[in-house]
């Protein structure tokens, strides 16, 4: 490659794979690869169920390319896609296991980490991720989305398909319990 | 634990970046040491959590392969083209219908009159 050769920004490759370029978004896909699997990650909590959901995630968006007019970024485009197959394919799969995916399935569940005060925010992180992890599928989505990746109300409620207040109350669930996992032995004393 | 003390720790989780309480809450928390240390822990998760943003898990190697194979599977059609062969069928089907029924209305008319 010449290192005077520049790539093309997202918003050229968007254009020309909407073409039918497959190269052009095969490049879209590696380099956000990552974010979606990640996404996909916090969303579903296990590996190989996050490498499906952002594999089914990127074919779903190569085939809804025409649709798609640039009016938000092609990464935020990409984050709702993942959402949507993220709770499709979850869905999928625990009524192959016939389980129940809501909320009226959290028991709580000790994420096994070390009860030490807060320390600094690059410790907690970590930490964070691990509580995040073990929270039930539902308050997860809406806690990652929310707090994580900025989603308003309005749009969890729509991607999943509840009401704003049932996202809201995911919301107080979700805090509630991090909260209770990562500050153990800071509790106030009544 | 007052109760306004324990109406503020209900309302907490609910904050957002801007730490505004409800009501009267907001002079409550602003006079009381134990609910300003209960909402700077939840100051610090949100912000902990919005800083999770940067922290990217490396994808498995293989997924743009995949993802690449997958496309070139479906023979790199998108949508707006995908959605015409259903079309063509359903047309098809619906001509088809039409000339059994008036297929069959013919045979029944030839056997009645025969």
């Amino acid at each position: 490659m010449r290192v005077d050769e520049v790539k093309p920004g997202d918003e050229e490759l968007v254009r020309l794979a909407q073409g039918g370029d497959s190269a052009a978004f095969s490049e879209l896909v590696v380099r956000h690869q990552n974010e979606v699997y990640t996404l996909a990650l916090r969303l579903v909590g296990d590996r190989e169920m996050a490498a499906d959901v952002a594999q089914e995630a990127f074919v779903r968006g190569w085939r809804a390319l025409p649709k798609f007019r640039g009016d938000s970024r092609f990464t935020t485009w990409m984050h709702r896609i993942t959402v949507n197959t993220a709770w499709s394919l979850r869905a999928k799969a625990a009524r192959r296991r016939t389980e129940r995916i809501d909320d009226l399935a959290f028991e709580p569940r000790s994420t096994g980490m070390s009860p030490e005060r807060a320390g600094e925010l690059s410790e907690l992180r970590p930490r964070i991720e691990s509580a995040l992890s073990v929270l039930p599928i539902g308050t997860r989505t809406v806690v990652v989305l929310k707090d994580v990746y900025g989603w308003s109300h309005p749009e969890i409620a729509e991607h999943l398909d509840i009401s704003v207040a049932a996202s809201k109350v995911r919301l107080h669930r979700g805090r509630k319990r991090l909260r209770d996992e990562l500050w153990p032995y800071v509790e106030e004393i009544s | 634990m007052s109760v306004a003390c324990r109406f503020a720790r209900v309302q907490m989780p609910l904050v957002d970046v801007d730490d505004t309480f409800p009501g009267p809450l907001t002079a409550h928390v602003s006079s009381c040491l134990r609910c300003q240390a209960e909402s700077a822990r939840y100051r610090s998760l949100r912000r902990n959590l919005a800083g999770l943003t940067s922290r990217l898990e490396p994808a498995p190697a293989g997924l743009a392969g995949q993802v690449s194979a997958r496309i070139t599977a479906s023979e790199s059609v998108p949508d707006v083209l995908r959605s015409r062969p259903p079309r063509v069928a359903a047309a098809t089907g619906v001509v088809v219908a039409v000339a059994g029924t008036l297929a069959m209305v013919r045979w029944l008319r030839t056997r009645t009159a025969s």
